[in-house]
């Protein structure tokens, strides 16, 4: 009986059961950015045991879903993002519990500029107002 | 507005809908690129996590040892 105790005692709770599959844009952005020995490969390592453990427990305070009703999250149901590093974010879903399947859609760096086509209007507006509150000698 | 509509947009009405609200720091243009992946909906197969792992580690996943 003691001995039953001990072992209900120490059980530790089940792992969860994750798959992962990914999409050609991860693969294609993957191999762009995770490239063998750089910090963005660790951090992704680090983001998938993460996932392992609990696939619902965000990574890092960056890990957020984009709020329901909004285009993307209408386009792209449960779709999160998070930071790898601080101009590197992934971009994956969560669906199911047993397994739950870790779907990653891509790594992408962060565009600084919003000069690209098109045109990126709510990065270049945030940009704009930096720039135009900067005081330069005279 | 339902969920049908939004998925019909395409070009530039997808582009202009998903940037009012990007606030992810990429570009609207890969936000683009991602909704066309989920609509291809092309997945590879799903791969034990411990495993993905353990090759995500040894680079042996496909696109470590390809370049993609």
């Amino acid at each position: 009986m003691a001995k039953d105790r001990a072992v209900k005692g120490t059980a530790q709770p089940a792992k969860p059961n994750v798959m992962v599959s990914e999409c050609p844009l991860f693969q294609e952005t993957a191999a762009r950015y995770a490239k063998p020995g750089n910090n963005v490969l660790a951090r992704y390592a680090e983001f998938i045991k993460t996932k392992l453990e609990n696939p619902t427990a965000p990574f890092g305070a960056s890990d957020k879903k984009n709020p329901d009703g909004t285009p993307m999250a209408q386009e792209v149901p449960g779709i999160r993002h998070a930071h790898l590093t601080h101009n590197i974010s992934i971009f994956y879903t969560i669906s199911g519990a047993n397994p739950a399947i870790l779907r990653v859609y891509a790594i992408l760096t962060h565009d600084e500029s919003g000069s690209g086509q098109p045109t990126n209007y709510k990065v270049q507006k945030s940009i704009g107002k930096r720039m135009a509150n900067q005081k330069f000698p005279i | 507005m339902k969920s049908s509509e939004f998925t019909k947009r395409s070009g530039q009405r997808l582009f202009e809908a998903l940037n009012k609200t990007n606030d992810t720091a990429v570009s609207t243009q890969n936000l683009v690129r991602i909704v066309e992946a989920h609509r291809d909906n092309v997945w590879s197969e799903p791969m034990n996590g411990d495993d993905y792992l353990k090759n995500l580690m040894e680079g042996k996943l496909q696109w470590q040892k390809t370049g993609q």
